[in-house]
Order: C-alpha cells, then sequence, then structure tokens
C-alpha cells in the first residue's frame, strides 16, 4: 500500500476494491473506512461478563468460606 | 485596536492545509478581517509532540510518536479527534485542527479547534497493544487534555473503546475524590461509560435536517423528492432514514462495493437490514440493478447526498448532475471548480461545515450530560439538535442572501466573525 502513503486508504480493508473513488492518493477522512477495532474486537470487560454468568451456577454451590 | 502587519515569508502548504487556509482566507478577505485577529487564527496555538515506550506482547519495547495540535480556544476547551494512522503528522493535525476552530464556531458551540493522534499503522498491533498505547498516550498527554481545556473524540481507528480507555486513564491519575467529576474528559463514549443516546445517529440526522429546513426555506415539499446516497455507513444510512421519515424516496446507493439504483425506490430498512447480512455489502439486494460508478452523481435525482469522503464531485461530474440541491454528510465531497460550476447551474450546496456539524453537536450534548450530571433521553436529545441545527442553518441562510454570497462562505463568515467579536471584546492579554 505504499502509493497511498498520504491517505488513510493505505489500512482501509476496501482499499483493493472499493468503488467510491478511484483517486486513493490523498483521502483524510471517509465514512466508510473500516476501523481497526470495530473489525474484531471484543471488549475484555464481555468477555468477563461472560465468564462469570458461566460459573454462576457453580458458586452458588459452593461454601462462603471467609478468612 | 491598532494594527501592524509583519510581512511574512510565504510557506507552501499542501492538501488539507492548503484547502482549509484557502477557504479562510476568501472568507477574511471578503468580511475585511481584522490584520491582527487575521494573524493569530492562521497559527495554532500549542502543538504537542510527544515520544512515549510500550511494551510489546512479544516483551520488545517500542517507542511511538504521538501529537496534539490545539489551533484555538477563544470561543471554549479545544475539541477534535485522535486518530491512529501512519498519515498523522504536525500538518495534518494543523489543518484538521483549524477546521474543527471554523465548525464548533458555527456550530454556536463554547469549543476552540483541535486535533491529534498517534503515527502507527493499527494493522500491526494487537488490542491488548493498542490499548498500552491508547493508556501511555494519554499518560504522555498528561494534563494537555482535560475536560475544560481539550477534550478528544474518535476519528480514523480510534472508537467508542478507545475513548473509555482514555477515560479510563485520565481518570486513575485523579485523586478519588475528583475522579468522577472527569468524565467528559473525552466525547463518543459508550453509552455505558457516560457516552449519551443519540450520539450514533446525531450526523446523520444533522444532514437530513438541514435538507428539511432547505426545503421549508424554498417552500419544497419533500415528499417523492429523490435522493442518492454514497456511503452507506453511520452517516448515509441515517440521513437516508430520517429522509424517507419524511417521504423522500431513496433511488440510488453507492457504498465501497459498489452501486446501485431503482427508479421506484429503495427501502433504506430493508437495504440496511440486507446489508448487515451481507458484511456491509448492498450489492445483489432485491428490485434494484447494479451501475457503473461514473454516472452516480449523474443520475437522474432532486437531492444528491455525498456522506462518504472528499473530492467527489469533481469539475468532470459537475455539469451531469441534475439535482437541485447538494447535501455534503461528508467533508469536503464538492472541489473548488466543481463549486463554480454548480452555483453557475443554480444547484444549491449545504456545505460540509453546516451540514455534517450534527456529530459535534452531539459530543457537545455529551459533555454537558457529563458536566452536570444529567442523563437525556433520546428524544430529548434529538429535539435539542434539531432546535441547534435550525439556529445554525437560519443563519447561514439569511446571511447567504443578505452579502449575496453562496453558503458556504456564508458559514465561514459567521464562524470567522464569531471569533472575531471574542477577540474584539476581550482584547489581547496584556
Amino acid at each position: 500500500m505504499k502509493k497511498y502513503l498520504r491517505s488513510i486508504c493505505s489500512t482501509c480493508s476496501y482499499v483493493q476494491n472499493c468503488s467510491l473513488t478511484t483517486n486513493k492518493s490523498s483521502i483524510y477522512e471517509c465514512n466508510e473506512y473500516v476501523h481497526h477495532l470495530d473489525a474484531d474486537y471484543i471488549p475484555s470487560v464481555m468477555n468477563l461478563i461472560k465468564t462469570t454468568k458461566v460459573d454462576f451456577e457453580k458458586v452458588e454451590k459452593r461454601e462462603l468460606i471467609l478468612n | 485596536m491598532t494594527t501592524r502587519v509583519l510581512k511574512q515569508k510565504k510557506v507552501h502548504k499542501q492538501g488539507m492545509l492548503d484547502n482549509v487556509m484557502r477557504q479562510f482566507d476568501h472568507a477574511a478577505e471578503i468580511i475585511d478581517l481584522n490584520p491582527n485577529i487575521r494573524k493569530i487564527l492562521e497559527v495554532t496555538n500549542n502543538e504537542l509532540v510527544v515520544h512515549f515506550p510500550v511494551r510489546m506482547d512479544n516483551g520488545e519495547v517500542e517507542v511511538f510518536t504521538g501529537y496534539r495540535v490545539q489551533h484555538n480556544n477563544s470561543l471554549g476547551p479545544y475539541k477534535g479527534g485522535l486518530r491512529y494512522h501512519p498519515t498523522v503528522d504536525i500538518d495534518a493535525a494543523r489543518a484538521l485542527a483549524m477546521w474543527m476552530t471554523w465548525k464548533t464556531s458555527l456550530a454556536g458551540l463554547p469549543y476552540g479547534g483541535a486535533k491529534g493522534g498517534i503515527q502507527l499503522d493499527p494493522t500491526k498491533y494487537s488490542n491488548s497493544e493498542l490499548e498500552r498505547i491508547t493508556r501511555r498516550f494519554t499518560y504522555a498527554l498528561g494534563d494537555n487534555i482535560g475536560p475544560e481545556l481539550d477534550i478528544p473524540a474518535p476519528d480514523v481507528n480510534t472508537n467508542a473503546q478507545t475513548m473509555a480507555w482514555i477515560l479510563d486513564t485520565y481518570m486513575s491519575t485523579k485523586s478519588p475524590a475528583e475522579r468522577s467529576t472527569n468524565m467528559h474528559v473525552v466525547t463518543g463514549k459508550p453509552v455505558g461509560a457516560g457516552g449519551s443516546e443519540g450520539r450514533d445517529r446525531a450526523t446523520g440526522y444533522g444532514v437530513s435536517l438541514t435538507i428539511k429546513f432547505w426545503a421549508e426555506n424554498k417552500k419544497i415539499a419533500l415528499k417523492d423528492k429523490k435522493f442518492i446516497v454514497q456511503g452507506f455507513g453511520n452517516v448515509g444510512y441515517w440521513a437516508a432514514h430520517f429522509l424517507e421519515k419524511q417521504g423522500a424516496v431513496m433511488t440510488a446507493v453507492q457504498d465501497a462495493y459498489g452501486s446501485i439504483v431503482n427508479e421506484s425506490g429503495i427501502s433504506v430498512e430493508q437495504l440496511f437490514e440486507y446489508s448487515q447480512a451481507n458484511k456491509g455489502s448492498i450489492l445483489g439486494f432485491k428490485d434494484s440493478s447494479a451501475i457503473d460508478i461514473t454516472n452516480f452523481f449523474g443520475l437522474d435525482c432532486d437531492i444528491i447526498i455525498p456522506a462518504a469522503l472528499g473530492n467527489q464531485v469533481t469539475a468532470e461530474i459537475a455539469p451531469q448532475i441534475k439535482a437541485a440541491l447538494i447535501a455534503e454528510g461528508a467533508n469536503g465531497p464538492t472541489d473548488v471548480e466543481a463549486e463554480e460550476i454548480l452555483l453557475e447551474k443554480g444547484i444549491d450546496i449545504i456545505p460540509d461545515i453546516l451540514c455534517n456539524s450534527g456529530g459535534v453537536i452531539g459530543s457537545y450534548f455529551e459533555w454537558l450530560q457529563n458536566r452536570n450530571g444529567e442523563i437525556w433521553q433520546l428524544d430529548e436529545v434529538m429535539q435539542k439538535l434539531e432546535k441547534k441545527l435550525r439556529e445554525s442553518f437560519s443563519k447561514v441562510s439569511e446571511l447567504s442572501e443578505e452579502r449575496n454570497v453562496d453558503m458556504r462562505t456564508a458559514a465561514f463568515i459567521i464562524a470567522i466573525e464569531r471569533l472575531e467579536e471574542t477577540y474584539i471584546q476581550r482584547g489581547i492579554f496584556p
């Protein structure tokens, strides 16, 4: 993507086949840009909640030990 | 105020900065802007460059370069996005910061303009690395940002999650008693972390509102008016959604995958559901046919909404345009030569600085809610947005008629005159 060094297109997922423009050399803003974090990011907080939910029944049956 | 203008060396500016300066110069000449104030607005207040180390997943340490350019704060705290991209540098940040000053001024908000980011290719880093980079950058910025000083927002490759990391890091550097009073250090947060209802649709709703106000001014009913949209992302979709509610008919859409057309109308909701189920692509939607990219803006319609990217309406395309209105949902979609042709043809243009300002107004509402400890309902947010945008639109429209200038020039005049007034009233310290 070296030819788009001055453009945000250089890191966009659509760059190879984007039909919006043929001039991808100096794009500084695009509402169709795929944000890197949005593509595959699962917030860690969500993982924690999921883990808690799975273990919840087991926890209920456990005895509470106070130190 | 007495003035003495020093002859300055002509500095060659490129690309974005050149465009922003050209628009500013044009408006400044029309209003005969005070030369001293012109000197102030032509340069940025502060430019911060930080180098900071971050430990990578493999144990190695990498040093990153981050920027924050604060253009002007005469109307209130600096406001602007943070982007993560290899193209981030001081020149790009300067231009975008200056652009934010005009935008917030026109919208009548108590904000100035800023922009910044980190020079990196986000695709090369894991999410946990990006989180550490964000947190370390926030720490490096320190008290150069703050809820009453400089309020960052999402931009390219940064999103609500990034803002939540910045908020959490910034708050952690404060004493426990102060922490909750700093929620408004960033906007564009997730709703659960202090974000605002309606922020997702604010820009697109704003675009549809400015079209509605334009139609009211022209005494035109939007019912059955045909519109076409370039970009079916957050801005394009919501603009189309609200226009359809007003009775207008979407006849063509273009996104990164291609363009579709149906003269009888395309259902916005059905297309949205289809694209969601089709990895974001609109291609293959029922009762529509694909068209050639070069003809898109030449399609027979009443309203064109370029809601994707800049420089789309060019001098080559402009003569083919049949629409009565271009509503600039994206930033800079119409180039200077094309604009001259369009205005000559009697085609109206709602300029980007006004048309897509719903986004920054939405951010202002989020900031206000955090600042005042309030949570507004969606309908309240939408109502306030309409009121604010109507005020901006009326001012631009009235000034455009009064001074016989196009709407873009009128918008810049209003933005710059508001700043000029502030400087004249307050004077220059000492």
